[in-house]
């Protein structure tokens, strides 16, 4: 089949494709990481690049060794039964075991303050988690770059929390954030507001209960900002489901390619009618 | 368009960039495991290390510290990180870039790439198929639990190494290679091991007795040749030799046992940790148990309940001082061996003598392993102490050659496609990929800052 094409045109359709494998492998990749969604755009389209180069130049490597000395193999009946069936099984992994990839994110704008009683000491937040996936939110996000965050009494912090929402309805979801705090604080007014939508815990030391380590807030969450563009948008969604089609199609033919290289290796240099060349065209 | 020819890579073998890649990957996974906190036993580990950074010999026993005894012990491992920690002293005397413990850590991370890298050699050798070498390193670089102790100081790592090393040169022995070297190769990885720790000395039987069954199998046939890389290969075993003696042989006529415990070094009251456990409960021989069999847990019973699936958990999960047993990908591990299984009992044949010497030393592995276990369990009321997949590791490599060697032999092509692929996303799922995407709910939480 390539026979009838130049290596020229070989070369310049193997660089295009591993581009558009690359692009659509590194979405499929960072858009499962909630990392990724964290970041601002500027450092998610670095990220993006990054990630893009390295995974073009591994398709480009694994097109010249793996499918391209295979591509005369997969018309027989035996090798599209392998393909079709490995497509189907990744879809399907890929779509159904998919973390965060058809999600969108919502941005909550959070502010937290604290007031000692006698106007000095501080609040030790060891780490600020969503308590129903156990998850540690970015303390990036609050301008640090490692918990725990200090907060001196008449100090605010602000920063951000981004949640991922599914678009399957997860009603039995509240979202909620929960402040770790091992150390007793000192006495004094906790103030936290999600999307200025204000909570306030007060910490007492005489107070009949002793103080549980943590102070959750579920107020505000229902005013979190969506990034609609791109997330929220269908022609999104479907350019995605595309991208993971076409993820599934060239791991299918990768892992043909690769599976057919290991089956028929041979390294019987005496005989080079058997042996098997294990260097590149 | 030249840079496209460069592309071609026409001279190195696919394999081999394949390998380097994974030597690459591994190497990353280490590093993030080296940075995250909850693997067993730091802070003996951490305070040997340190002892011996402090002299290049043998450091002196300190009588004030509980419990953590140096004299007579396996020490190889703590002296390599001492003597590392004082080159990069040496280094940077006043401000090192990074701290001592995350030193040791990487240190531990490039001990196992090597040993990633034995696995490799030893599946190649075994199938004549460096695809299945990589494949075999692939496996063992997404095997959580050894990544996981990969990036801690930890004396397993060496013993891991050693342990795959000495195997692959059993293998070489067994393909009627170099005798002289290969036997004094195997030896020297051997006594490597055995200075490391202690439980190595099993392994050091099981080889020895494959070793000299070879021998007397093949005694007419050896060719004893002396050339010049030989007799460097015997003179470095003769000085492992005399090490393993100064240990082991000094240790079984002074002490009348391998290791010395603290009670013979230490006044009582400075040995407490773990000897503390036999003040709770009361331990008895496996030969008292045999007359408390109808109200005991029997072995049987305690393997199918118990023992085989928490091994899958601690081999294809974590468990220690941090535990994260992601149960679908263990079950699946657990199904991918299990058809390993049925593919060796299918496709085994008593010619092929490589593979029977694999599964000879990966059964009385996990037979001793399994023992030793089921002693401590009886001992300790089942309160299931130091029951971990990890004392497997140093022949996770071994059962990987082997379920590799086996689905090579599947007769039917598309079957064996199927396997391979599936094999190829299940180990990547369950590994990196695991710890890349449960790093924000899971592994953050275990973020070693030190």
């Amino acid at each position: 089949m390539l026979n009838q094409l130049s290596k020229r045109t070989i070369n310049i359709i193997t660089i295009l494709f591993s581009l558009a494998i690359g692009i659509c492998l590194s979405a499929l990749i960072l858009f499962n990481l909630i990392g990724f969604y964290e970041q601002n755009p500027g450092r998610q389209v670095t990220i993006f690049l990054i990630a893009f180069l390295v995974v073009a130049i591994l398709v480009l490597f694994s097109m010249r060794a793996f499918i391209l000395p295979n591509i005369d193999k997969f018309k027989a009946w035996n090798n599209l039964i392998f393909i079709a069936s490995v497509t189907i099984i990744l879809i399907l992994a890929l779509s159904l075991g998919a973390k965060h990839y058809w999600d969108m994110p919502l941005v909550h704008k959070i502010q937290v303050c604290f007031d000692a009683e006698d106007g000095t000491g501080s609040v030790t937040i060891d780490e600020i988690i969503d308590p129903n996936t156990n998850r540690q939110y970015s303390p990036f996000a609050f301008g640090d770059s490692r918990y725990p965050l200090n907060l001196e009494s008449g100090n605010c912090i602000n920063g951000s929390l981004v949640n991922m929402i599914s678009r399957s309805n997860q009603w039995w979801i509240v979202p909620r954030v929960r402040f770790l705090i091992k150390t007793t604080p000192p006495d004094g007014r906790f103030y936290a507001a999600v999307n200025d939508v204000p909570s306030v815990v007060y910490f007492d030391k005489d107070a009949e209960e002793p103080f549980p380590g943590e102070v959750i807030i579920d107020e505000g969450f229902d005013q979190g900002s969506k990034i609609t563009i791109p997330w929220h948008k269908a022609w999104f969604l479907a350019i995605k489901a595309g991208m993971l089609f076409l993820s599934a199609i060239f791991l299918s033919f990768f892992f043909f390619g690769l599976t057919e290289q290991i089956i028929t290796f041979s390294d019987d240099k005496s005989n080079p009618e058997n042996g098997k060349s294990d260097v590149m065209d | 368009m030249s840079w496209i020819k460069k592309l071609n890579l026409k001279y190195i073998p696919t394999h081999k960039i394949l390998l380097i890649l994974v030597l690459v990957y591994f190497f990353v996974f280490g590093v993030f495991m080296a940075y995250t906190a909850g693997q067993p036993d730091q802070g003996p580990h951490q305070y040997f290390s340190k002892r011996f950074s402090e002299t290049w010999g043998f450091p002196e026993e300190d009588m004030e510290v509980g419990y953590y005894i140096v004299t007579g012990q396996p020490y190889l491992y703590y002296w390599l990180n001492g003597a590392i920690t004082k080159i990069y002293e040496f280094i940077f005397p006043n401000t090192p870039p990074i701290r001592t413990v995350i030193l040791w850590r990487l240190f531990s991370v490039l001990l196992s790439m090597f040993t990633v890298y034995y696995s490799y050699k030893l599946a190649k050798k075994v199938t004549g198929n460096p695809y299945a070498g990589v494949l075999a390193a692939f496996f063992l670089s997404n095997t959580l639990m050894f990544v996981f102790v990969s990036g801690a100081v930890n004396y397993d790592n060496l013993m891991n190494l050693a342990a795959m090393a000495a195997i692959y040169h059993l293998v070489n022995v067994y393909k009627g290679e170099n005798f002289v070297k290969q036997t004094a190769l195997t030896g020297t990885w051997v006594i490597i091991g055995s200075l490391t720790k202690e439980q190595f000395l099993l392994l050091t039987l099981i080889i020895f007795i494959s070793w000299i069954y070879y021998v007397i199998r093949n005694f007419r046939s050896l060719k004893l040749s002396f050339t010049k890389t030989n007799i460097l290969v015997v003179s470095i075993f003769v000085v492992f030799l005399a090490l393993f003696i100064g240990l082991y042989g000094v240790n079984l006529i002074r002490y009348s046992r391998t290791t010395p415990i603290c009670l013979q070094i230490k006044d009582p009251e400075n040995c407490g940790g773990f000897v503390n456990r036999r003040e709770f409960y009361s331990p008895f021989s496996l030969r008292v148990f045999w007359f408390q069999r109808d109200n005991t847990t029997n072995f049987i019973q305690y393997a199918q309940q118990f023992w085989f699936f928490k091994m899958a958990e601690s081999i294809w999960g974590i468990i220690s001082h941090n535990t994260f047993v992601p149960l679908l990908s263990v079950a699946l591990h657990t199904l991918l061996t299990f058809w390993g299984f049925i593919n060796l009992v299918r496709y085994w044949k008593p010619q092929d003598k490589i593979a029977n010497l694999l599964i000879f030393i990966l059964l009385a592995y996990s037979a001793y392993i399994f023992r030793m276990n089921f002693r401590n369990e009886v001992n300790y009321s089942f309160q299931h102490f130091g029951i971990s997949g990890r004392y497997l590791s140093p022949v996770y490599g071994v059962l990987f050659t082997l379920m590799i060697h086996y689905f090579l032999k599947i007769k039917s092509t598309l079957l064996q496609k199927v396997t391979l692929t599936l094999s190829i996303m299940l180990y990547f799922s369950g590994g990196l990929w695991m710890y890349v995407s449960r790093y924000a709910e899971r592994f953050v939480h275990w973020r070693f800052y030190q």
